[in-house]
């Protein structure tokens, strides 16, 4: 025992928080017992005391260090009694010739168990929890589904909400804000038995690519439920119909819309007419006259989920479900993008600098060169979490030739050029980097740039845009990259410094 | 990267008792915050018996430090929240925000952070959510504003799961815990706005509420009467009229003002406090936006129009906020209301009529409308209909208010504008707005908890049992406010008491109001004209007498009497002090006005007589309702004794000796002593009498006198100055009669300059009277060295010293009277040295009497009257203070700007 005493507790054992106190004694054993191994887990009470509450102490053991103490501490527990919750409470008396071991020996049990078993508990308790919740949405949508049965209700999708589309002369269109930001629009709705909504596109463009990008989540919690990529050429005049793989449940929320384009100028989203409600108009952070007081044009279903309205003519599935994340999307500021630097690996050193930022663009010029690769780094600008990036270049001239671009994120303690060569040298980036993998571009045909990372960043990375020759020849091949758009996931998982930390 | 600061700590504080088996969610969900914040969970357990709250707790606290745990015996969940606070605040005492989380809750990951940005950016003093349940389902917007209007009379709005400011519990809020309170969570929030705190409604974030079949939210609401009235108790000061419409000014304004030829409307309940504005654009969206949804949007419920010299001239005559009650009242009635202002030097005045249907009203100079009929017109599309009202011919049904009283000498400008076009621009823009298509589309997809913001001046009416509500707040020099009510204003005694009480009032620092109640004019009298902050009429549906039961033989009016109550209610709840000078109807209010804090004083001017001389009148009245006042005021020593004889302790009653009803200046007083000290010698006597030519005064007594008077030889000239009933029978009146003995009769003269000159160019003021309290006459008379003859009824012997001051008639028959008058009269006719004597000693006594002096001992009583208080507001979210103590200096500052 003597051996297991010398060892130290913080090595073997979760140690407690020490705020806590587990044993109580009487204050007449203050003297023998202050300066034993249960110092920091002793609470004195005092019996002739009127004190009717306890801070920080869970009183599991009482000792006494003499006979006149241990009645004293027996009184001061009865007299605690009226707090209620307290259990009944062995009571040790310690022997003097033998106290400091007792006392460590009470302490270790005390500590070393506690501890061990609060660990466990505390894992117990959160899985608990997360049953209980689990339950309680499957109890709900287990009687929904029960009702549906007996009603034999099971055929198609409800409109629960309809907002028309509202085309007014003097209204600028939308396109330029869906690319510079993203437009915010509320369900009027709760989110509960919601299965799929509508937008309601016109204009579609003639030879534009890109892609519109639409997002859905719950306002109160934060949490995620899908994204839709869609591809211009997708988008039919008229309304879309974007269907959730399953119907919301759990608790009533507000929904919320947030859509973005990425690429050339998009399908024009139509508005709706003005309303009296600020909150639910359409948002965005940029400011944009056609908003004013306007929701989206835009309809709400419920119902089957995949289902489709039958007046409607296309559906979109979602791209990805996020499930419980919550989703930001940020875009990477100019004076970020300003500080972009040459990181080329080529033993061709041109007269004119390849890599550089366009002021009145807000585009980094990444000029490919017949050998080598061109590669221009903006440090420290993508954010942990960052589960997204997408770009769009183009090649500035007509008589431009081809080139293929890429974008690649890297730890900002790796060596970029390093990464950059083993790219050259065709192989994969490492583990530790993301490569978008090579998309090759002409002056006819701008490209977007979209990837997705399999894990979001653990933490901040650097941006690397990249270009190469695909011919002999790179005359005229300005390559500009603009349009940066990147997706954060937030995992809802504690992430604060405790109080007493 | 940047270096993080300092991170900040909020507090999570929960109460626990009977919820071991859930408190682990409860615990596990604050665990999950996602914030930037640091976390301390206090957990306050409130004596629960089950040793499975300790066992799930010692194993919590010990895998969580920031979980802080108090075992404490029972206390309710007022006195477990306050042990949490007060372990914050000592143990804690960095933490900037504490969310209250019960035990068998759940938060949301992002409902800290989210909750406590809102709350740092906000400046309020409490960030609430809207309330989602979860188990049984429920669910409830609590409005897209705060209220602390609503919060207070209409339910609580705010759940304990709210993010507080620190500030609120360093400033000394705290829960109740009487167990009889099934309210805590709504009386804490109520103490809150008691210490100047307002909350902020944030519907970004929420929290899991469980609601069960069964719970403490359902036995509270069982017992929900008897937990309001504990609130209204325990904060009377809230409750106040001044204090509610106050709230009601600042965030449900009543009234909607076009100031025609100016592009934004005001917005107010207080004419006399500084009106919000509202753009024409913003009031087409809030009238559409409270048609969709009216938790949500405010339009003020009356829509009115005038120019800005209009309102500048309102706001002078001290009668606005008079006026605006009586103009809700007639949109009651009529369909449009027209105010026609006149100019009338020697009145004030309030009359109406309603016109029907296709009357032509003539031209306006306020138009008022009620925002019902507006939606209506819009609704049914009769804009046609409506737009008549700017026509010669108006198809609504109309009410004219004609509102009469002395103009200032300024030169007013002419509006070419009429006001009823402006209030037709207005109705025609918000039923052409484009919002007019989707206003029948609710979006808050929460349901609607909240009454209408535009009908909470009606949940203000039942809150306060009154209609209208007198639009005054607490006045911004913290001033504490008088009521004195007479039944009638004009030149009678009592009522120029009461203009003094209003003026001794007035300059003790209150701010005075006049009710007449029961008529709709009142004479100006300059000695008096400015006694009184505010006048207010109230005619329609109160008696000047009633019986509804008898006290001792005499008639008193219950609360069965039917009359306008509600009217009642509405004007004169919520003062500091109320002086009731002969309001019959207003006595069985007293005792519900003195319950909400109101100081009530009574004032007994006579006993009269009815003519079998029965002692009737006042008094009797008023001694019914003994229990409800604090104070009584009387004429005299001998009314104070009388009342005592009824069980009206002494120390309740004030003597106020009366005095002269107008004052002289230095000049006039130093001609008069001098020609009174000189005497006149020479020529007849000069009697004078003045008053009212009937009995109670003693008419035929003075006929009979001046009759044997002129028989024994003896010179006089005399001058009856007063009006008369006149009868059928021309041959009875009194002054025919009077005329025929060779005395001057004159009409009643009001004036005060009037009055001076006849008692000045008069040796003897006769008054031979049947009964009287203390007439001011007397002390009028002295002041201008005429002796006064009076008989010894009432209290007339506590103001002449016989053979100092004047002449004392032993009460006896009237042969008895008639002779002594003749006698002494006679003697004084033939011994002018005893006259001038006379005339010295009663210059004497009125030197020594003053109204101040009569009032001190009330004046010195009242200020005990502590001024309710007025409640601040967060400095972050207050509308800024209002400095305006007239309507004047309200309404009218942009006007003059």
């Amino acid at each position: 025992m003597e051996a297991i005493l010398k060892e130290s507790p913080s090595a073997t054992i979760h140690r407690l928080p020490r705020r806590n106190r587990y044993v109580v004694a009487s204050t007449r054993d203050r003297g023998a017992l202050e300066g034993s191994p249960l110092g920091d887990l002793l609470v004195f009470v005092d019996p002739a005391s009127d004190v009717s509450w306890l801070r920080s102490t869970f009183p599991l053991v009482g000792v006494a260090a003499s006979e006149a103490g241990g009645d004293d501490l027996r009184a001061a527990l009865k007299r605690l009694g009226k707090v209620k919750s307290l259990p009944d409470i062995p009571i040790i008396r310690l022997q003097d010739a033998a106290l400091a071991t007792e006392a460590a020996l009470v302490a270790q049990v005390v500590e070393g168990g506690l501890g061990r078993l609060s660990r466990h508990m505390a894992n117990v308790s959160t899985e608990l929890a997360m049953l209980r919740r689990e339950r309680e949405t499957l109890f709900e949508n287990y009687r929904a589904l029960e009702n549906a049965f007996h009603a034999r209700n099971w055929d198609t999708v409800s409109e629960v909400f309809c907002h028309e589309p509202s085309i007014d002369p003097k209204d600028q269109g939308l396109g330029a804000l869906l690319r510079q930001s993203e437009i915010e629009q509320l369900f009027p709705v709760s989110s509960y038995a919601v299965s799929g909504f509508a937008l309601h596109f016109r204009d579609p463009p003639v030879g534009e690519a890109g892609q519109i990008i639409v997002t859905l989540d719950y306002v109160e919690s934060g949490e995620g439920i899908a994204e839709w990529l869609v591809p211009y050429g997708s988008v039919t005049p008229g309304w879309n119909f974007f269907s959730l793989p399953k119907a919301c449940d759990g608790s009533h929320r507000t929904l919320r819309l947030k859509i973005s384009a990425s690429g050339g100028m998009p399908p024009e989203l139509s508005l709706g007419h003005v309303i009296a409600n600020e909150r639910y108009a359409a948002r965005a952070r940029v400011q944009h006259a056609d908003l004013d007081m306007r929701p989206l044009a835009f309809r709400v279903f419920t119902g089957l989920p995949g289902v489709r309205p039958t007046a409607l003519p296309n559906v979109f599935v979602p791209s990805a479900l996020i499930s419980g994340r919550k989703v930001e999307d940020y875009r990477l500021p100019v004076e970020l993008l300003r500080s972009v630097a040459n990181v080329s690996l080529s033993t061709i050193e041109p007269g004119f600098p390849t890599v550089r930022f366009l002021e009145l663009e807000d585009a980094i010029v990444c000029h490919p060169l017949s050998e080598g690769i061109t590669a221009g780094a903006v440090r420290r600008v993508v954010a942990p979490g960052t589960a997204r990036i997408s770009a769009r270049a183009v090649i500035d001239h007509p008589e431009g030739k081809p080139g293929a671009v890429g974008l690649m994120l890297a730890p900002l303690s790796s060596n970029i050029k390093g990464e950059i060569a083993a790219l050259a040298g065709g192989g994969a980036a490492p583990s530790t980097a993301f490569f978008s993998g090579w998309t090759e571009i002409t002056a006819a045909h701008p490209v977007d740039i979209n990837f997705m990372l399999e894990t979001p960043a653990a933490r901040t990375m650097d941006l690397v845009v990249l270009s190469k020759a695909t011919s002999n020849s790179v005359d005229f091949a300005w390559l500009k990259v603009f349009n940066f758009r990147l997706v954060k996931y937030l995992e809802t998982r504690p992430a604060r410094e405790r109080a007493d930390a | 990267m940047r270096e993080a600061p300092q991170q900040d700590l909020i507090a999570i504080a929960m109460p626990l008792y009977g919820h071991a088996a859930l408190v682990l969610e409860a615990l596990e969900s604050a665990l999950a915050s996602v914030t930037d914040c640091r976390l301390a969970i206090v957990v306050s357990v409130d004596g629960d018996p089950r040793h499975e709250v300790f066992d799930q707790l010692v194993f919590q606290a010990a895998a969580h430090p920031e979980i802080r745990v108090i075992f404490a015996e029972n206390a309710g969940p007022g006195g477990a929240r306050n042990r949490a606070i007060d372990y914050i605040l000592e143990e804690l005492p960095e933490a900037k925000a504490v969310y209250f989380l019960d035990a068998d809750n759940r938060v949301l990951p992002h409902t800290i952070e989210t909750l406590y940005r809102r709350l740092q950016t906000s400046g309020a003093g409490w960030v609430y959510t809207n309330i989602d349940t979860f188990s049984v389902n429920w669910r409830a917007h609590y409005g897209n504003r705060y209220s602390r209007l609503i919060h207070c009379i209409s339910d609580n709005i705010c759940d304990t799961g709210s993010m507080i400011s620190i500030d609120v519990f360093r400033r000394g809020v705290r829960f109740d815990d009487d167990r009889q309170n099934g309210f805590e969570d709504w009386e804490f929030w109520l103490s809150a706005i008691e210490a100047g705190f307002v909350g902020e409604p944030c519907h970004d974030a929420a929290f899991e509420y469980r609601l069960r079949a069964e719970g403490r939210f359902k036995e509270a609401n069982r017992e929900r009467s008897t937990s309001v009235s504990f609130l209204r108790r325990q904060h009377k000061a809230l409750f106040r009229r001044p204090t509610l419409v106050g709230f009601e000014h600042q965030e449900a304004p009543r009234y909607a003002l076009i100031r025609t030829g100016e592009g934004a409307l005001d917005i107010f309940t207080d004419p006399t406090q500084p009106a919000g504005a509202m753009a024409i654009d913003d009031a087409v969206r809030a009238f559409w936006g409270s048609v969709g949804e009216p938790d949500n949007f405010h339009f003020p419920p009356f829509l009115a129009a005038c120019n800005s010299e209009t309102l500048k001239l309102l706001a002078r005559s001290r009668l606005l906020p008079n006026i605006l009650c009586h103009l809700e009242k007639l949109a009651e009635k009529a369909n449009v209301v027209f105010v026609e202002l006149g100019n009338v030097e020697s009145e004030r005045r309030i009359d109406w009529e309603v016109l029907p249907s296709g009357a032509r009203p003539g031209a306006a100079d306020l138009a008022f409308v009620s925002t019902g009929l507006i939606r209506n017109v819009i609704e049914n599309s009769a804009i046609d209909w409506f737009s008549s009202i700017g026509g010669e011919q108006a198809w609504p049904t109309t009410a004219r208010l004609k509102v009469r009283f002395p103009f200032p000498k300024a030169r007013q400008r002419r509006s070419l504008v009429r006001p009823e076009q402006a209030l037709l621009n207005l109705v025609s823009a918000i039923a052409t707005s484009p919002l007019r298509k989707t206003a029948a589309t609710r979006w808050t997809w929460r349901p609607r908890r909240l009454p209408s913001l535009s009908e909470l001046y009606k949940v203000l009416r039942t809150e306060l049992g009154g209609a209208p509500v007198l639009p005054l707040a607490h006045n911004a020099a913290k001033r504490r406010t008088a009521a004195v009510l007479v039944p009638n204003a004009s030149f009678g005694g009592a009522e120029k008491v009461a203009y003094a009480a209003g003026r001794e009032l007035k300059r003790d620092g209150f701010e005075t109001h006049l009710f007449v109640l029961g008529a709709g004019r009142m004479d100006v009298l300059d000695e008096f004209d400015q006694s009184f902050d505010y006048v207010h009429f109230w005619k329609d549906g109160i008696p000047a007498w009633g019986e509804t039961n008898h006290f001792l033989g005499q008639d008193f009016i219950t609360e069965e009497h039917p009359l306008d109550w509600a009217g009642l209610r509405g004007l004169l709840s919520g003062f500091d002090l109320i002086v009731n000078n002969h309001v019959m109807a207003a006595h069985p209010l007293m005792a519900k006005f003195r319950s909400e804090g109101t100081r009530t004083a009574c004032y007994l001017h006579v006993v009269d007589e009815t003519a079998l001389r029965r002692p009737a009148g006042q008094p009797y009245a008023a001694i019914a309702f003994e229990h409800s006042y604090d104070a009584f005021l009387t004429c005299s020593e001998q009314l104070k004794s009388y009342l005592h004889s009824f069980g009206v302790p002494f120390g309740k009653i004030f003597a106020v000796p009366n005095g002269p009803g107008f004052s002289i200046d230095a000049k006039m007083q130093a001609q008069v002593t001098e020609a009174r000290k000189a005497g006149r010698a020479e020529g007849p006597l000069r009697l004078l009498y003045m008053g009212r030519l009937d009995r109670q005064k003693g008419i035929d007594r003075l006929h009979s006198t001046l009759g044997q008077l002129k028989e024994r030889g003896i010179a006089y000239e005399a001058r009856a100055v007063g009006g008369e009933i006149l009868s059928d029978d021309p041959s009875s009146s009194w002054m025919a009669r009077l005329r025929n003995i060779g005395v001057q009769v004159s009409p009643p003269v009001f004036a005060a300059k009037d009055i001076a000159a006849h008692l000045a160019w008069a040796d003897i003021l006769v008054m031979p009277s049947r009964w009287e309290g203390a007439p001011l006459m007397i002390a009028e008379a002295q002041q201008l060295g005429c002796v006064p003859m009076a008989t010894a009824v009432g209290a007339v012997d506590e103001l002449v010293i016989p053979s100092q001051d004047g002449i004392l008639i032993g009460n006896a028959t009237d042969a008895q009277i008639v002779a002594e008058m003749v006698r002494a009269i006679a003697a004084l006719a033939r011994d002018r040295a005893a006259l001038t004597r006379l005339a010295e000693g009663s210059l004497a006594t009125a030197a020594q009497r003053s109204w101040s002096a009569s009032f001190a001992d009330f004046i010195a009583w009242n200020r005990g009257v502590a001024p309710a208080a007025a409640i601040l507001s967060n400095a972050a979210t207050a509308a800024p203070e209002r400095d305006g103590t007239t309507a004047e200096a309200g309404l009218s500052v942009r006007a003059v700007a």
